[in-house]
C-alpha cells in the first residue's frame, strides 16, 4: 500500500465505511489523493507508479491528470465525505444556533519545506475580523514550536492541533479527521489565510467560510513543482476569498471539489481497492 | 507593417482566471496545425489588421509569418509555459500574451482579425467543467468586430481518417501524444454548420487539420483531389485508407469526408483550391472527377477483368502520350475526367525515365494497394505484389518479370526518398526500422514494473518475518505446555492426592486453550492428546 493512503486516517475511514475494521485497513490497490490541490490529485513529485489506480476527489483532478498523460483514474470523492456519512447518525452536525466562534487554520509549513510569513500580522487581522471565540488550529510542526504557538495563545486564542499525518505509517493520528470534524461542527465559521482543504471541509459541514489575511509564501519555491498556487487559487475560486462569502456559491464549488457528488458505495470501494471479502 | 513604429515590450504576459501550470499545449503535446496551406490562410487573415487575435496555441513558424502582418496582436494561451514561450519569442514586437481561459479575457478593443487554426479544443481551462464548441464560438464572436476577418479550423470527427485514428492501438504510458478521447457533441456536424456560425465560407481540409496539404472549397474538391490528399505521409498505418475514403466520398461527398474544415471570412481572394504537392511545393491542381486508383481497385474487387484492362490501357496511353506529365506522380494522384486519365497536378519530380518505366512503377503501386489495402483475395491472383504487377502489365500485353518489377520499384523508392516523398504503401517494418524510442519506453516501463515487483517482495518479506515471529512464539508456548504436562505427570507419579486435585482443576483448561490458539501448530495435537490422557489419569487418581 502507498503509505500516503494512511495519512489522516483516510484508509481507516474508508475501511470502516466498507464494513471492515477501522484500526487495520487492508492494503489499497492504488493511491488515494490525500489533500485538496490544484494539481492532478497528487503532490509535487508524487508520481504513482504505472498501473496503480489513482483515486482522486474530483473530476477536475482527473482532467488535470489526463492532460499530462496519466491514466488509471477513478473519481471517488474525498475520504472526508465518507466520514460525514459515518457521522451523520452518530454525531450529526448541530444546528447553526448551537455553533459559535471561528476556527482558523493558518497556512503551514510541511515536512519538506518552510514558509515565510508574519504571524503577528495575521493574528492582528484575525482579531480585527472575527467576533466571538477563536480557535486556531496549527499544523503539528508549528504546534510543536513554542515561539509560534505562544503568539496565538497570548492573543487569547484557543490553540489546538488535529494531530500528525505520519510518515511511512509511523506516528499517524488515525483519528485526525475525526478530531477535525468534531472541531469544525462546533464552530460557526471556518477560516484560513489560504484556500486549503480545511476550508472545503468547513463548507461541507455548513460552516461559513472565509479566506483572508497574509497568505504567507513558501520559502523554497525551487521550481515549478513546488510553486505557490495562491494567486491561481484566487483567480479560480474567487467565491472563497474574502471575509464574507456567498454560501450558495461556496457550497456548489465544494460539492465539485470534494467530490461530494462522486462518492462510491461500500461495494464499489471494496471492488476498486481490491478489498473484496474472500473468506 | 513597420516594426520599428510599434512600441516594444518586455518578455512578460498577463494572467486571467483559468491559467494552467505544469503542462504545455505547444511543447511535447499533440502536434499543432502547421504547414504552408494553413500559413497562407494565416497570412491572409493577419495582413493589415489593426488588432489580430490569435486564439489558442499555434505553431511558432506559422505565428512568425502572421504576427508581423498586423499592427498589434493578442495571443491568448491557457498554459503558463506556452505564454512564457510566446511572450519571450515576441518580446520586441507589438504582441500581448494573455494566459488563462479565453472566456475570462475581455479585450480593451475588439479584434478585427481572428486566427483560430487549432480550433477551440485547447482554449478553455481544464480546471473547470468542460465547455463545448458553441460556447467558445459564441465568445469568440463577441471578441471581434462584426465584419472582422476570420480563419477558424474545425475538426471533422466523422472523417474516415479521424475514425481510424481513434481505433489506433493502445498508447504506451509514456506516449505524450496520448490524450483522453473527449467527444464534443456541440462540434459542428458539417462545414455548412460551422460556416453559418461565423457567416463565413468554408474549405475542406485534407488529409487532416493537423497538417493539411490541401484546402479546397467543397464545390472544387473532387474525389480525385480528396484521394490524392487522403494519405497522411507521417502515419504509415493509415496509408491504406483509400478504399474507405472512396466509398465515403461517393456516399457523403467531399465535405463530409474531409479531415476538417476551415471557415474563413473577409479574406482577400484566395483560390478555391490551395495545396502543396508531396514535396511541399505549391502547385496547380486539376479537379478531376474520379480517382483512377479507386476505380481500378473496384474493378479488381468485383473481378471485372475487362474493366481493369480498360483502366490500365487508358493509363498506358496517357503515359505514352506525355511521359513528362506522369514521371513525378504516384498512383493515387491520377484522376479520371470524362473518360480520360489526367494527372491531378503538375510535378517537376522525376521518379522514372521512360514511359515504360513510369507505367510499370505506377502498376506496381496499384498492385501494392490491391495487396495491402484490405482486399482479402487480391485479384488478379498472384503470389504477391511482384507477380500481381506482372499480371497487371500482361493485361495490356506488356511482358515483364518480377525482377524487372523489383528493379523499377527500387529506383522509384530511391527517387522518392531523395525528394522527401514516401512510398504509397509502407513496407512491413523490418527489424532495422525498430524505433530506439520505443525500446527506451519499454525499458522504462520494465523498470517501473520491476519497482512494483520490489515493492511486493518487500511486503512479502515483512509478512514472512511476521509469520516467522508468530510461529516462533507459538512453538515457545507449546514447549511450555509440554513442560507443564511433564511436570503434572511427575506430580501424578508421586501420588500426591490433594495436590493432584488442584492440578487437575488448573490443567483442565489447557486443552481448550491449546485448541483455540494453537490447533494448527505442529506438535500441538499430540501434546493435547497426551494432556487428555494425563487428565484422565488424574481424575482416576482423584476418584479413588
Amino acid at each position: 500500500m502507498d503509505t500516503s493512503n494512511h495519512w489522516y486516517g483516510h484508509a481507516h475511514i474508508l475501511s470502516e465505511y466498507c464494513g471492515l475494521p477501522f484500526e487495520q485497513p487492508r492494503p489499497i490497490w492504488g493511491v488515494l489523493q490525500h489533500g485538496w490541490n490544484l494539481l492532478h490529485g497528487f503532490g509535487p513529485g508524487h508520481e504513482p507508479p504505472y498501473g496503480f489506480p489513482k483515486f482522486v476527489w474530483s473530476h477536475a483532478n482527473l482532467r488535470r491528470g489526463q492532460a499530462v498523460g496519466w491514466r488509471d483514474y477513478a473519481v471517488i470523492g474525498a475520504p472526508w465525505n465518507y466520514l460525514l456519512e459515518l457521522k451523520k447518525d452518530v454525531e450529526p452536525v448541530p444546528p447553526a444556533d448551537e455553533r459559535e466562534g471561528t476556527i482558523f487554520y493558518p497556512f503551514h509549513t510541511w515536512d519538506h519545506g518552510e514558509i515565510n510569513g508574519d504571524h503577528d500580522r495575521l493574528i492582528a487581522e484575525i482579531l480585527d475580523t472575527e467576533e466571538g471565540p477563536v480557535t486556531v488550529c496549527l499544523y503539528w510542526i508549528e504546534y510543536d514550536m513554542p515561539e509560534i504557538r505562544r503568539r496565538y495563545e497570548d492573543a487569547g486564542f484557543r490553540v489546538i492541533c488535529h494531530g500528525k499525518r505520519g510518515t511511512l505509517r509511523q506516528g499517524t493520528d488515525i483519528r485526525f479527521l475525526h478530531k477535525q470534524y468534531a472541531e469544525q461542527i462546533r464552530h460557526r465559521r471556518v477560516a484560513s489565510n489560504r484556500l486549503t482543504t480545511a476550508i472545503f471541509y468547513g463548507a461541507s459541514v455548513g460552516s461559513e467560510v472565509a479566506v483572508y489575511g497574509d497568505p504567507m509564501t513558501f520559502a523554497d519555491v525551487r521550481d515549478a513543482s513546488v510553486r505557490d498556487g495562491n494567486d491561481q487559487a484566487r483567480r479560480l475560486f474567487p467565491e472563497f476569498h474574502g471575509v464574507e462569502t456567498d454560501a450558495e456559491e461556496v457550497r456548489a464549488t465544494t460539492v465539485r471539489e470534494l467530490g461530494l457528488d462522486a462518492m462510491a458505495s461500500p461495494a464499489e470501494l471494496r471492488a476498486l481497492f481490491g478489498w473484496e471479502i474472500t473468506a | 507593417m513597420n516594426d520599428t513604429d510599434t512600441p516594444s515590450k518586455i518578455g512578460a504576459y498577463s494572467v486571467v482566471s483559468g491559467d494552467m501550470y505544469d503542462w504545455s499545449d505547444m511543447v511535447g503535446a499533440r502536434t499543432l496545425p502547421r504547414g504552408p496551406v494553413l500559413t497562407r490562410f494565416a497570412v491572409a487573415t493577419a495582413s493589415d489588421a489593426s488588432h489580430l487575435l490569435v486564439v489558442g496555441p499555434h505553431d511558432l513558424e506559422l505565428l512568425d509569418a502572421a504576427i508581423g502582418r498586423a499592427a498589434t496582436t493578442t495571443v491568448v494561451l491557457r498554459t503558463h509555459p506556452d505564454a512564457k514561450l510566446v511572450s519571450e519569442r515576441y518580446a520586441d514586437r507589438a504582441v500581448d500574451v494573455v494566459c488563462g481561459d479565453l472566456r475570462s479575457w475581455t479585450p480593451d478593443r475588439p479584434a478585427d482579425a481572428v486566427l483560430a487554426l487549432d480550433g477551440f479544443g485547447r482554449v478553455a481551462t481544464i480546471d473547470a467543467a468542460p465547455t463545448d464548441w458553441h460556447a467558445i464560438a459564441e465568445h469568440v464572436v463577441g471578441l471581434a468586430t462584426p465584419d472582422s476577418r476570420l480563419a477558424v479550423v474545425v475538426p471533422n470527427p466523422a472523417s474516415p481518417l479521424a475514425q481510424l485514428r481513434t481505433v489506433a492501438p493502445e498508447a504506451s504510458n509514456e506516449d505524450a501524444d496520448w490524450s483522453f478521447p473527449v467527444h464534443d457533441r456541440a462540434n459542428p456536424s458539417s462545414l455548412a454548420d460551422a460556416s453559418a456560425r461565423f457567416a463565413g465560407r468554408g474549405y475542406t481540409l485534407w488529409p487532416d487539420v493537423g497538417s493539411p496539404t490541401l484546402a479546397a472549397a467543397p464545390e472544387a474538391c473532387s474525389v480525385a483531389l480528396a484521394v490524392a490528399h487522403g494519405r497522411p505521409s507521417d502515419t504509415p498505418t493509415l496509408r491504406e485508407v483509400q478504399p474507405a475514403l472512396g466509398r465515403t466520398l461517393d456516399t457523403l461527398g467531399a465535405e463530409a469526408a474531409a479531415g476538417g474544415w476551415l471557415v474563413t471570412r473577409g479574406l482577400d481572394p484566395i483560390p478555391a483550391v490551395v495545396g502543396v504537392d508531396r514535396t511541399g511545393d505549391e502547385t496547380s491542381w486539376t479537379a478531376a472527377e474520379r480517382s483512377w486508383l479507386v476505380e481500378a481497385m473496384r474493378d479488381s474487387a468485383r473481378r471485372d477483368a475487362s474493366g481493369l484492362r480498360r483502366h490500365v490501357r487508358l493509363l498506358r496511353e496517357a503515359v505514352a502520350d506525355a511521359p513528362e506529365r506522369w514521371c513525378g506522380l504516384q498512383v493515387d494522384e491520377i484522376g479520371l475526367d470524362a473518360g480520360r486519365v489526367v494527372p491531378v497536378h503538375e510535378s517537376t519530380v522525376k521518379l522514372g525515365e521512360s514511359a515504360d518505366e513510369i507505367l510499370l512503377g505506377l502498376l506496381d503501386e496499384l498492385a501494392a494497394f490491391i495487396c495491402a489495402a484490405g482486399w482479402r483475395h487480391p485479384w488478379p491472383a498472384g503470389r504477391g505484389r511482384d507477380e500481381l504487377t506482372v499480371l497487371l502489365a500482361a493485361t495490356i500485353d506488356v511482358a515483364v518479370t518480377p525482377a524487372d518489377v523489383r528493379t523499377v520499384r527500387q529506383q522509384r523508392e530511391s527517387s522518392l526518398a531523395s525528394t522527401g516523398m514516401t512510398p504509397v504503401v509502407a513496407p512491413r517494418q523490418a527489424p532495422q526500422d525498430a524505433d530506439p524510442g520505443e525500446l527506451r519506453r519499454l525499458m522504462d516501463e520494465n523498470e517501473a514494473l520491476q519497482g512494483q515487483v520490489t515493492w511486493f517482495k518487500q511486503q512479502m518479506r515483512q509478512r514472512q518475518t511476521m509469520t516467522h515471529e508468530v510461529r516462533t512464539a507459538t512453538r515457545r508456548d507449546v514447549a511450555a505446555l509440554n513442560d507443564r504436562i511433564k511436570e503434572l505427570e511427575d506430580q501424578l507419579s508421586a501420588r500426591q492426592a490433594p495436590a493432584v486435585n488442584r492440578v487437575a482443576r488448573r490443567a483442565s483448561t489447557v486443552p481448550g486453550r491449546a485448541r483455540a490458539g494453537f490447533g494448527r501448530v505442529p506438535g500441538v495435537r499430540p501434546a493435547a492428546r497426551l494432556l487428555r490422557r494425563a487428565l484422565r489419569a488424574i481424575r482416576r487418581v482423584a476418584g479413588r
